[in-house]
């Protein structure tokens, strides 16, 4: 189950973001999204933000801390997404 | 010289919102006497030559109370880029704000103000800021307090007329950067406006603002996604600003048809302030007071500006925008030195290619900005020829696993905006019959292979509905059939079994395909609708392009291993 969603999230991401030649499996679940690893900034922490609340009915509060800690892996984003999607 | 205050109007109405409350004046006077004494008792340390204090604090109205009482003591306010421990440890001076708990000097208790403002000296250095620097060398910016009082005067003199009295300001951007502060915070403070404390991070926070007039502070990575932002709010719009990088014109027109209400783009930059505004993609027109020529033969822009200081006034500001100037206005060409603006920060293609070229892999490196499809973000993409060892790793692994690694080896030395997104290796830069590389060879190299994709939600069953938008300069539509490009036949199939693998995990290639029927064509432009649906218990994928209910093409993978069955 959760392990489909982080499959599923990580699809969103390479569609979401337009990354060439990534696939899936490229992604870790526990690789950090920001900085090293996945290399996102914070142009795409806002593209994914609301890309995820459209998909899932989700609230991402505006409070920065938050965010880091539920954009931190696909494993948190998976779980944070379970927890609180309202579709 | 102390002699005025620099709220000037008693309107008589609150200062700000915060959580829907509003914050009357008395108050703000209240807060304002509390920072007062706080920061009269600071300590202002040894290692900075002038007094002044860093200041951190995220909440909009407690930072305009923190700035107004620091100028009110003479105090110049350091505006930190951000509040990470590396540049808490490089700017030595006290910190004041929530940004921890051990400054927090104050409790906002909302106790006895006087009865007036504080008087301000305004032509003490109020505001100390930096350059975005992401060039490598950030410079600092000082501003008195006159200049930004002349900024929010001209802009209310510029827009005033847009806005009702009681129209609330609220921002997209932070306030503490060289846009926001004059736009969102002392503009409205100037005017007698009140401002909203909580910013907007997503379009969805559109929703939650109580019914009332707004004016938006904003910049185009928002403003892109507004047309999401849900429709129940009782936000009336009276007009939005855009500053910080390029606003693409189908961006604001979207914007501005969502908010109903005009979308101004502003030029201008730290150091002279808001030069000149426009609407869509018209000329822009300079700002009230604000003189522009050009620099011969350089045709760089010399910006003559009331916002500047008394020494540049004389010779005016040269900008690093090349320009043209004519009766409609102005029009901009680009930077002088090559900068790029990604979300709201110069980023040197030069730069890059310099910290590229360090690493043992890289022989050499051009960099260059691509410009997303339908307004979306800019990102980097490197052009690399690889020295022999670099050619040896990118044979033994996956194109984008190198990529990373090299990616990897940027990072602390680049900003995250300015990493190169997209990578083509190759054994030499494409030349014309000069032997000159242009840009639009290079750029030609980045010509997408895939279309953007959306997933349609709803798609019943275990298939999968997606929506293809097809740029025009996608690699397929060159050559072959150069009046009349099409899809063709061969990429379809293809995309059909990668997405199929993406999507439902579906192993098939092109060699795979059976019952194949192509019946209309697709073109540059179009966004078919491309369904996968596993059939025979998952044994084979059917695929079906549409373009409006149009059948286009169809037909079906057989699975590499056929699902066993007893």
């Amino acid at each position: 189950m959760q392990e489909d969603l982080r499959h599923e999230i990580k699809v969103f991401i390479i569609e979401a973001l337009n990354m060439e030649d990534v696939t899936p499996e490229d992604i870790g679940d526990d690789e950090p999204l920001f900085g090293e690893g996945l290399g996102l900034d914070s142009i795409d922490s806002l593209e994914l933000g609301v890309g995820l609340q459209k998909r899932y009915g989700l609230r991402i509060s505006a409070e920065n801390e938050e965010t880091r800690r539920i954009f931190a892996s696909v494993r948190a984003l998976a779980d944070y997404v379970t927890a609180n999607r309202t579709r | 010289m102390a002699e005025s205050r620099w709220v000037l109007p008693e309107t008589g109405g609150p200062v700000a919102y915060r959580a829907g409350q509003a914050i009357s004046r008395t108050a703000f006077r209240g807060d304002l006497a509390a920072a007062r004494r706080a920061l009269a008792g600071l300590d202002p340390g040894q290692a900075t030559h002038r007094p002044c204090f860093a200041l951190s604090e995220p909440d909009a109205c407690r930072f305009a109370v923190w700035l107004l009482a620091g100028w009110s003591l003479g105090l110049t306010v350091v505006l930190p880029g951000d509040d990470l421990p590396v540049t808490r440890e490089a700017l030595p001076m006290p910190w004041v704000g929530a940004g921890d708990a051990e400054n927090a000097l104050v409790s906002w208790a909302g106790g006895e103000g006087e009865k007036e403002d504080p008087g301000i000296d305004h032509d003490h250095p109020g505001v100390m800021s930096y350059t975005s620097g992401s060039t490598g060398k950030p410079s600092l910016i000082e501003k008195s307090p006159s200049q930004l009082r002349a900024e929010a005067e001209m802009l209310e003199r510029s827009f005033g007329g847009e806005l009702t009295p009681d129209t609330r300001f609220v921002a997209s951007v932070p306030h503490q950067h060289m846009y926001g502060l004059p736009f969102f915070l002392l503009w409205p403070l100037a005017a007698g406006r009140p401002f909203v404390v909580e910013k907007l991070r997503y379009p969805e926070d559109v929703g939650r603002l109580p019914p009332a007039d707004y004016v938006l502070i904003s910049a185009p990575t928002f403003l892109r996604h507004l047309p999401d932002a849900p429709r129940s709010s009782g936000a009336r719009w009276r007009m939005a600003t855009s500053a910080g990088s390029p606003l693409a014109p189908e961006v604001a027109c979207a914007a501005g048809a969502r908010l109903r209400a005009p979308v101004f783009e502003i030029y201008g930059s730290t150091e002279t302030g808001a030069v000149a505004r426009r609407r869509a993609d018209a000329p822009w027109q300079p700002m009230p007071g604000v003189r522009l020529a050009l620099e011969e033969p350089s045709s760089r822009l010399r910006i003559h500006s009331p916002l500047l200081t008394e020494s540049e006034r004389t010779s005016g500001f040269l900008s690093g925008d090349l320009a043209r100037l004519d009766e409609h206005g102005l029009e901009l060409l680009g930077r002088a030195d090559r900068l790029v603006k990604i979300g709201e920060k110069r980023i040197s293609p030069e730069q890059v290619e310099r910290e590229l070229t360090r690493l043992p892999e890289v022989a050499e490196a051009r960099v260059l900005p691509l410009p997303g499809a339908q307004g979306e973000r800019i990102a980097l993409g490197a052009v690399v020829i690889l020295r022999p060892e670099g050619r040896q790793k990118l044979a033994a692994e996956k194109k984008n696993r190198f990529s990373a690694r090299l990616r990897a080896c940027l990072v602390g030395r680049l900003d995250p905006l300015a990493m190169p997104r997209r990578w083509r290796y190759v054994e030499a830069f494409p030349a014309n019959e000069l032997g000159k590389t242009t840009r639009g060879d290079l750029e030609r190299l980045f010509a997408p292979e895939f279309p953007r994709v959306e997933e349609v939600p709803g798609t019943s069953g275990d298939g999968v509905t997606l929506l293809l938008k097809l740029p025009a300069d996608l690699v397929w539509f060159a050559g072959h059939f150069p009046d009349l490009p099409v899809l063709p036949g061969v990429v379809q199939i293809d995309w059909a079994a990668h997405y199929g693998k993406l999507y439902l995990g579906f192993d098939a290639t092109a060699s795979d395909v059976s019952r194949l029927k192509f019946q209309n064509l697709i073109r540059p432009g179009d966004s078919p609708r491309l369904e996968l649906l596993p059939r025979r218990g998952g044994s084979e994928l059917e695929f079906r392009y549409t373009l409006e209910d149009k059948p286009c093409s169809h037909g079906t993978f057989v699975a590499k291993k056929p699902a066993t069955t007893p």
